[in-house]
């Protein structure tokens, strides 16, 4: 997964301001803040005892799974709750506190929607087979984010 | 995910240093300090010691200052996808933007936003769920949608919205 890497060799620019400049670099990568370990685990265990409690399956590409796993365990260690991390939100901390998007959100305890792919019912033409998922295919799908 | 990292055609909104780029690599902008809205600097490797007013440069060397101003300049239509770090179906349509990018690349350009690192266009576009896709047409968004898709039903549904409402 690409995402913050800045993966493209950009072209030349010597007009640009003086300021770090790794245009002739290459790919670099950045450092992204990864969520705590113990969190991972936490949101892992959960995702599979809420599947199976619901009757719902993991995507077939686990790589969703793992990203969102990591997603609500990132906001469990910033905000104290597991809040949807397929959202663009207002104020967090509020939202946090607030409950309808923590999971297992609303819409999800209410009508199986998750629109995060992680619990999918099993007519989704993303759903798997699969209601686990062990920490090292977390760890493996999310190693090149 | 079975994702590597690849030279793309897509320009993304990452808060990065400005590049140049020819039209098969990247548009990346910088936007103003005021723009960039709360909360993205803890994740954000920036060296932004430059005033406001700085430019970027883009494929036929044009200059950017905001958002805005790519929206205005671009001759094509944009797909605008607003995505953040950990939200899995954001991630699944990575190789799938680049594929339509590259398909469609007389047709569209494609430009990505992390929303968490600008909030305030978020916010703007009253962005909720993600994906959000926004079709920008003449500056202004002309379709938007939600959640992944595959490459061919984003194809058809580009298509189908800039020829309907032609």
């Amino acid at each position: 997964m690409t995402l913050q890497a800045s993966s493209f060799a950009a072209v030349g620019l010597p007009s640009l301001a003086p300021r770090l400049c790794r245009s002739r670099r290459g790919p670099v990568v950045r450092a992204k803040v990864e969520p705590s370990e113990k969190s991972v685990e936490i949101m892992r265990k959960f995702s599979e005892q809420y599947a199976r409690r619901s009757g719902t399956y993991f995507c077939v590409d686990k790589g969703v799974t793992s990203v969102v796993i990591k997603g609500l365990a990132d906001h469990k260690d910033t905000l104290g709750a597991p809040l949807c991390p397929c959202r663009h939100y207002d104020d967090k901390p509020a939202e946090a506190a607030q409950g309808f998007w923590n999971c297992p959100c609303v819409p999800m305890r209410e009508r199986k929607e998750c629109h995060c792919m992680l619990f999918l019912t099993p007519e989704n033409d993303f759903a798997g087979q699969d209601q686990a998922i062990s920490f090292e295919e977390i760890k493996e799908s999310t190693s090149n984010m | 995910m079975a994702i590597s990292l690849s030279a793309s055609s897509i320009p993304r909104l990452s808060g990065e240093n400005p590049a140049a780029s020819s039209s098969m690599s990247p548009l990346r902008l910088r936007l103003p300090a005021g723009a960039r809205g709360f909360g993205g600097g803890a994740r954000r490797i920036s060296v932004n010691s430059k005033p406001r007013g700085f430019s970027l440069v883009e494929a036929k060397k044009q200059t950017y200052n905001s958002f805005d101003d790519l929206l205005a300049k671009s001759e094509k239509p944009v797909l605008v996808d607003f995505y953040a770090t950990w939200c899995g179906p954001c991630q699944f349509m990575v190789p799938i933007l680049n594929e339509v990018s590259i398909r469609l690349n007389d047709t569209i350009q494609v430009v990505k936003i992390d929303t968490e690192k600008y909030p305030s266009i978020a916010d703007k576009y009253k962005i909720e769920a993600l994906p959000t896709f926004i079709i920008f047409k003449d500056g202004k968004p002309f379709e938007r949608f939600e959640g992944a898709l595959t490459a061919d039903q984003l194809i058809q549904r580009i298509e189908d919205s800039l020829k309907v409402k032609q």
